[in-house]
């Protein structure tokens, strides 16, 4: 049960990764379009976004996907010795995303949903009791934030399987190869939120 | 005959175990020496076995993850680390 929780990759990966991995990507845009407008706009975010356009929630979703995977394509491609399939990089990271589906699950309960909007809109009106609105906000924050940091998990093992990272090189470039493509990720979703 | 593994690695300080003295099993005579063991030889019993079950599946990474039941890209990594041991000066 650990393995596949922590270290799903040393089990699964390739074709049958990519297409448990864009069922994942597919079913978290539909839930977050139908739950009217819960999105990740990113390559680690979950937001509210103002549109019915399930098109969208769906390019949304793949752009986080494709935007790293392909980030991590050129540095680990860089990087490594070893002989290496895309396809396994794709279905591992389609299919580390999946901790995204719970979390779009989660923040889309209308009960969820309305009491982090209203504890929101509470603190930056600084109206009532602030710091209980506060403590509310932070603690309905913690699942999506305990998905995200475990979704991020996924992702560096998937990386690391793929190209047989040993030692430091993994993590740094990792984390750096991360915060790039959730920079482009972002300018990616401005364009075409712009066109 | 007995059938146990080669041992590799000395049990007292970890180091390259070498053969000291050979047998013919036909008439018994015993030459001494130093011999090195094979390449093959000298890694662990579980990297043997993965060897031997990578040749049986003609060298197959597909099959080896079929008959591991880990992933092709886990198995590719074993291998791997198999060639740098190989590779590896005593």
């Amino acid at each position: 049960m650990r393995t596949w929780l922590f270290h799903p990759f040393s089990k699964l990966a390739g074709v049958v990764s990519l297409i448990i991995g864009i069922a994942a990507i597919v079913t978290t845009a539909m839930i977050g379009w139908w739950w009217h407008g819960v999105a990740t706009d990113g390559v680690l975010e979950l937001h509210f976004v103002a549109t019915n356009d399930f098109f969208s929630y769906l390019v949304l979703g793949g752009i986080a996907w494709l935007t790293l995977s392909l980030c991590l394509l050129v540095v680990g491609h860089g990087l490594t010795s070893t002989q290496y399939r895309i396809v396994d990089l794709l279905g591992t990271q389609a299919l580390a995303r999946w901790p995204m589906l719970l979390a779009t699950l989660v923040i889309g309960l209308p009960p969820y949903r309305r009491t982090l909007q209203e504890s929101i809109m509470a603190v930056q009106s600084a109206s009532g009791h602030a710091s209980v609105d506060m403590a509310i906000v932070l603690g309905l924050s913690l699942m999506p934030l305990a998905l995200t940091v475990w979704m991020v998990w996924l992702m560096y093992h998937s990386y690391k399987v793929v190209f047989n990272f040993k030692g430091p090189r993994g993590p740094w470039s990792f984390a750096l190869t991360l915060a790039a493509a959730e920079i482009i990720s972002k300018i990616a979703v401005s364009v075409l939120s712009s066109m | 005959m007995p059938t146990n593994r080669t041992p590799v690695q000395c049990p007292s300080c970890e180091a390259e175990l070498a053969v000291a003295r050979l047998l013919c099993l036909a008439c018994g005579t015993q030459v001494s020496g130093e011999y090195r063991l094979a390449p093959l030889l000298r890694l662990s019993p579980e990297d043997q076995a993965f060897v031997e079950a990578f040749v049986s599946e003609s060298g197959s990474l597909k099959a080896m993850a079929s008959r591991l039941s880990i992933s092709y890209p886990t198995v590719r990594n074993k291998l791997d680390d198999i060639i740098n041991k190989l590779g590896e000066k005593p």
